[in-house]
């Protein structure tokens, strides 16, 4: 990106002087503006003399690498590095994820499974059909007519 | 459940503290996360919030996703960029999401379907990066309201024709197959806007790259899944319409997803490419939604789920490159793999989940939502399979343009990867790619 707008301004200045005109022509040009009658200042507080306080004196490793959470400081950036790799991974992924995995029967799948089996038991000891024919009663059923039906496949 | 809604709004009182915001955002994502151990049905439950399998998988990405978007938007942190106003837009935009999912009446979700779009704005408009946003902001604000007025009086008509506007407790009265037919359009359009479906996407890629990496993961990780999350809301109330109309939903979804992944496979611009890939991924989704069986459904919210993870980091990536070069264009930014070795991997790790490479969540989904389209009609098996391949062929493409080859010739220097940034992209893969082994969580 930078060499791009070198490069650019270089054209730029290559331009400007083929676009001069040839022989030296002096331009007078004359601005004329009004009188200064406003100005402003700016007032600050007078700026105490810093004294050093013992912080300045903790050794200040000046090439150090940012872990990428904080610019300013080193112990900022290391503290904010260990916090949130322990919210994060720590109690997030390790803890949230072994609670996931071994949830105790996460929505009730495996009671479901368990007494499905129990029922399949008792109707095979009785000898009744494992499952009824008719699992919804015929009388609640409605069929559509013939003609509803029209050339619609049936598929048993 | 109005734990979890007191527990965001105090976040707005720490939003000076960037540290002490993501730290409570990790918190409430795991204490929300294992919340549901005992199920739902009596601690979740109040007089207007609720919970089901839906809301809690989504509320569970949002929170998870703002923790990582807080987390790669340290940019706005280090140059003093408004950053306590900038925590507090996306605490609020949490606040409307986690009502959204959880509200158990339509108004109420009407209420917050839209307010999501004003943080969403502030954030495209106070954070973007281009002159170009102002008009984004403007498409994705009018697209989302001309689809969502219509709901609105469809809901309000619903209220005083049926009575009541509960979820589960609410119904159509006797009316015509016409009227039928309008009020389901009309409560229909607002979620196809937002998901979105090819017609009306337009605003998406707009949007999207104009937005800062905080708007964009959010965008693509949890506000296209509100368009979703609706449709599985209201369609019940319109079955009969719904299954009349329902091919033509599958026949959008399915080729403008075609159409789209062709225009991805044209694409100069990194975030027009994802942003084009979610409108391919959401087309799947609403053919899933739209055939109305049980794999149907299960595939689109796993594909939700999975496309939520895997968009979002790969929007973060492509902002880390855009930090790093100053430029989105595929152009110049290729060849990183000179650069910044460690970070293809995970640029590989999450183009292959685009892609929805095993062992993704995203592979789980597509196999639902394929089984479930090609039940429907064998016919739709030509444009699944399109879809699939050109899937891998324009990730494929953007991994490898980004990637591979020679380095960008007037490219001077940068920095190599943070480990504040490989965090983050942990972050978003370990739940994709590990969250399949337990994928009970996600089927419903």
């Amino acid at each position: 990106m930078a060499t791009l707008s070198r490069i650019g301004t270089v054209l730029l200045r290559h331009k400007s002087a083929i676009a001069r005109p040839s022989g030296n022509v002096l331009r007078v040009a004359s601005i004329s503006t009004s009188k200064r009658n406003k100005d402003t200042i700016t007032v600050t507080d007078a700026i105490p003399a810093q004294s050093k306080s013992a912080t300045d004196e903790v050794a200040v490793n000046k090439n150090w690498v940012s872990w990428g959470f904080s610019i300013r400081s080193e112990t900022e950036d290391n503290t904010r590095m260990h916090l949130i790799f322990l919210f994060s991974v720590t109690l997030c992924l390790v803890t949230g994820g072994f609670i996931f995995a071994y949830m105790p029967d996460y929505k009730l799948r495996d009671w479901a499974q368990r007494e499905a089996y129990l029922e399949l038991r008792r109707r095979e000891a009785e000898g009744l059909p494992l499952i009824d024919a008719n699992l919804i009663s015929a009388d609640k059923v409605e069929l559509p007519s013939d003609e509803d039906l029209g050339s619609t496949e049936i598929i048993i | 459940m109005l734990k979890f809604i007191l527990m965001v709004l105090l976040m707005t009182l720490i939003a000076d503290s960037w540290l002490a915001i993501q730290l409570s955002l990790f918190l409430a994502s795991f204490i929300f996360g294992v919340y549901s151990l005992n199920g739902f049905t009596f601690s979740c439950l109040g007089l207007s919030l609720g919970l089901d399998y839906i809301g809690y998988i989504l509320i569970l990405l949002s929170f998870w996703i703002m923790a990582l978007v807080v987390g790669s938007s340290q940019k706005v942190e280090n140059l003093k960029d408004f950053n306590g106003i900038f925590l507090l837009v996306n605490i609020f935009l949490l606040l409307s999401l986690v009502l959204t999912f959880s509200c158990l009446d339509y108004l109420m979700f009407y209420v917050c379907f839209e307010s999501s779009l004003i943080p969403t704005m502030i954030l495209i408009l106070g954070w973007g990066y281009q002159p170009e946003r102002l008009q984004a902001g403007v498409y994705m604000l009018f697209y989302t309201l001309f689809g969502s007025l219509p709901l609105l009086i469809s809901i309000l008509s619903l209220y005083s024709m049926g009575g009541s506007v509960t979820f589960n407790l609410s119904s159509l009265p006797e009316c015509g197959m016409s009227l039928m037919a309008v009020w389901y359009i009309c409560s229909v359009m607002a979620f196809i806007v937002k998901l979105p479906v090819y017609l009306v996407h337009l605003w998406l890629p707009k949007a999207h790259v104009e937005a800062p990496v905080a708007g964009s993961m959010i965008l693509a990780g949890v506000l296209l899944k509100l368009g979703g999350y609706g449709l599985v809301r209201v369609c019940p109330l319109f079955i009969q319409s719904a299954v009349t109309f329902s091919w033509f939903w599958v026949s959008v979804g399915l080729l403008g997803g075609i159409f789209v992944s062709f225009i991805c496979l044209r694409q100069t611009d990194m975030k027009a490419l994802i942003a084009y890939s979610s409108v391919a991924h959401m087309g799947l989704v609403l053919c899933g939604l739209s055939v109305f069986s049980w794999w149907g459904l299960s595939g689109a919210v796993s594909v939700m789920v999975g496309h939520g993870l895997c968009s979002s980091g790969l929007f973060c990536l492509a902002n880390m490159v855009y930090e790093r070069l100053g430029s989105r264009s595929l152009l110049i930014s290729k060849g990183l793999l000179s650069f910044m070795p460690t970070m293809a991997l995970w640029w590989f790790v999450l183009s292959a989940g685009n892609m929805a490479a095993p062992p993704t969540v995203n592979l789980l989904g597509e196999i639902s939502l394929i089984l479930s389209v090609v039940s429907w009609a064998l016919l739709a098996m030509i444009p699944v399979a399109l879809l699939s391949f050109l899937s891998a062929a324009y990730s494929l493409y953007m991994f490898s343009l980004s990637q591979h080859g020679k380095y960008f010739s007037a490219l001077f220097s940068c920095c190599s990867g943070k480990v504040r940034e490989y965090l983050i992209l942990i972050l978003h893969w370990l739940p994709l790619n590990v969250l399949v082994l337990k994928g009970s969580v996600l089927v419903c």
